[in-house]
C-alpha cells in the first residue's frame, strides 16, 4: 500500500491541471465534490504510474547505451562540425555541390596545363576518357583538337628546351594522325570530308614543326606528315607516304608492269613495253622484190 | 533545474559521456513507464526504451532550444518508436500481458492496477489517454504536453478533466 502522504500530494500534482485545481480548492459544495469523485481515479492512476522496471534493466540498458555513446563521441570528435545549424540532409548537399564544383574547377584548370605541370597528368588522364565516351565522328574531332594541343605543348617545350619531349609529343602526333585515317574510313562521306579538311588545314599549318630537319626527310611525297625520322638516325629509305613507307620504292614500278593488258594502242611515253618488231610473212611477191636490196616496208 | 539541464544538454551534444549518462538516468523512469503504458507488455517496453535512447545519440545534435522542452522531444521519440512496435504487435499484446500477470517475480497488486488502469484507458478517445499517459505515466507538465500535442496549456488542461472524469464513470460501471 502506498504512502497516503505521496496519494495526496500526487492528487495536487495533478490538480495543478487547471480546473482540478479549481476543484482542489472548491469554494462551492458541488466543486467539493467532484474533486472527491475523482479522487479514487487519480489514486488509480498513481499507483499504475509508478510501475517501475526490473532491477537490472535499467543498468542492463545503460551498459549498451554507454557503449553506443562512446562510439558516437569518438566519431564525433574527429570530424570538424562545419556550419552546426544546418541540418544533416543539407550538409550533405553542400558537402557535394562544394566538391563538384572543385572538381570541375580542377578539371577546367588543368586544360591549359603544360606537361611540367601537376595538372598535365589530370588533362591527359580526362582527354582518354573523353575520347573513349565520344561517337566516331566525334573522337575525330577530338583528335585533332589534341593534336592542336600537342602542337601548343611543343612550342612551349620549345621555350623550356626539351628535345626529348618534343620528339614524343611529335611521335604521338603522328599515331593520332595515323588514327584519324582510320576513323574517317567510318565516317558518311559528308563527315569523312569535314575531318579531311581540318586534318589537312592541320598538317599544312604545321608541317614546319612536325617536318623532320633531317635531309633524308620526305621528298617528293605527297605528304609531308612523315615525321617518324623526327629526332631519331633513320634507318629505312625514306620514300612515298608516312602509311606506305614500308614498302621499298621498287614496287610502285613493278605495279605499274604488270596492270596494262588491254588499252595497248596508246600507252604514253611510260609504257615500257614496246610492241615487238613482228615480221609479217611476206607475199611471194614481195620477196621477190626483196633482191633489189631496197628496205622493205614491213610494218603495215 | 531548466538552466541545469539545459547545461547538460549542451555538453551532451558535444559528446560528454557523463553529460549522456546524467540524461539517461533522470529521464529513464519516465520513459519506461510511458512506454510500458503504450505498448502494454514489458519485452516491448524494454525495446522501445533502449532504442529512444539511441535514437537520442542520433539525433540530439538537431536538438535546439527553443522553447522545446528536452523531455518532450525525448517522449515523441518514445511515442513514435511505441506506436511501431504497437502496430507490429497488436495481436501478441494481450497474450503477453496474461502472461505476465502469472510471473511470480512481480508484485501482482500493483501489476493487476496497472493492467487494469490501462485497460480503462484504451476506453477513452485517444486525445484523453494521450493527455493522461503524458500527465502521469511520462511526467511531463502542462507545458511540455502542450507542446507534444502541438495545443494550448489551457486545452491540455480542459481535456485532463474530461479525461478523468471519463475515467471515473468508466470505473465506476458495473
Amino acid at each position: 500500500m502506498k504512502n497516503p502522504d505521496e496519494i495526496i500530494q500526487f492528487i495536487e500534482y495533478a490538480a495543478q491541471g487547471g480546473r482540478v485545481s479549481v476543484l482542489a480548492n472548491a469554494v462551492s459544495e458541488k466543486n467539493r465534490q467532484e474533486a472527491k469523485a475523482l479522487e479514487p481515479v487519480l489514486e488509480n492512476l498513481f499507483l499504475a504510474s509508478q510501475i517501475d522496471a526490473p532491477g537490472d534493466l535499467k543498468a542492463k540498458i545503460k551498459e549498451q547505451f554507454i557503449v553506443n555513446a562512446r562510439g558516437w563521441s569518438k566519431g564525433r570528435s574527429r570530424s570538424v562540425v562545419l556550419f552546426p545549424r544546418l541540418s544533416y540532409a543539407r550538409k550533405s548537399i553542400a558537402v557535394l555541390a562544394a566538391l563538384f564544383i572543385l572538381s570541375m574547377g580542377t578539371a577546367m584548370a588543368s586544360t591549359s596545363a603544360m606537361p611540367d605541370s601537376v595538372l598535365y597528368p589530370l588533362k591527359r588522364a580526362i582527354e582518354s576518357v573523353s575520347k573513349t565516351v565520344a561517337g566516331q565522328q566525334g573522337r575525330a574531332l577530338q583528335v585533332l583538337a589534341f593534336n592542336e594541343r600537342r602542337i601548343a605543348e611543343i612550342k612551349y617545350l620549345q621555350q623550356t628546351g626539351d628535345p626529348q619531349g618534343i620528339g614524343q609529343l611529335v611521335k604521338e602526333i603522328n599515331l593520332n594522325i595515323k588514327e584519324l585515317r582510320k576513323l574517317m574510313r567510318g565516317l558518311g562521306p559528308e563527315q569523312a570530308k569535314k575531318v579531311k579538311s581540318k586534318l589537312d588545314k592541320f598538317e599544312s599549318g604545321h608541317a614546319s614543326l612536325l617536318k623532320p630537319e633531317r635531309p633524308e626527310a620526305n621528298k617528293g611525297s605527297g605528304n609531308t606528315a612523315d615525321t617518324k625520322n623526327v629526332g631519331k638516325p633513320s634507318q629505312k629509305p625514306a620514300g612515298g607516304t608516312a602509311t606506305v613507307n614500308k614498302k621499298p620504292a621498287v614496287k610502285p614500278k613493278e605495279a605499274k608492269a604488270v596492270t596494262p593488258k588491254k588499252d595497248k594502242p596508246n600507252a604514253g611515253a611510260n609504257s615500257i613495253m614496246k610492241k615487238p618488231a613482228i615480221a609479217k610473212p611476206k607475199s611471194p611477191a614481195v620477196i621477190k622484190n626483196n633482191n633489189t636490196g631496197k628496205p622493205q616496208n614491213i610494218n603495215k | 533545474m531548466h538552466h541545469d539541464l539545459s547545461e547538460i544538454v549542451d555538453k551532451a551534444k558535444k559528446g560528454d559521456l557523463m553529460a549522456l549518462s546524467q540524461l539517461y538516468e533522470a529521464h529513464f523512469s519516465s520513459i519506461y513507464r510511458y512506454a510500458y503504458a503504450k505498448v502494454g507488455n514489458k519485452h516491448d517496453a524494454e525495446d522501445v526504451t533502449s532504442n529512444t535512447f539511441l535514437k537520442m545519440l542520433d539525433n540530439i545534435q538537431n536538438f535546439e532550444w527553443q522553447n522545446v522542452p528536452f523531455k518532450a522531444w525525448l517522449i515523441r521519440i518514445a511515442h513514435n518508436l511505441a506506436i511501431d512496435t504497437f502496430r507490429r504487435n497488436a495481436k501478441e499484446n494481450i497474450g503477453e500481458t496474461q502472461e505476465s500477470a502469472n510471473d511470480i517475480e512481480q508484485k501482482v497488486l500493483d501489476k493487476m492496477i496497472f493492467e487494469d488502469t490501462i485497460s480503462f484507458l484504451d476506453k477513452l478517445n485517444e486525445n484523453h489517454k494521450q493527455v493522461l499517459l503524458l500527465r502521469f505515466f511520462a511526467g511531463l507538465s502542462c507545458k511540455e504536453a502542450a507542446f507534444f500535442m502541438k495545443t494550448s496549456e489551457e486545452n491540455i488542461r480542459i481535456m485532463q478533466y474530461r479525461a478523468l472524469k471519463t475515467l471515473r464513470s468508466q470505473i465506476e460501471k458495473p
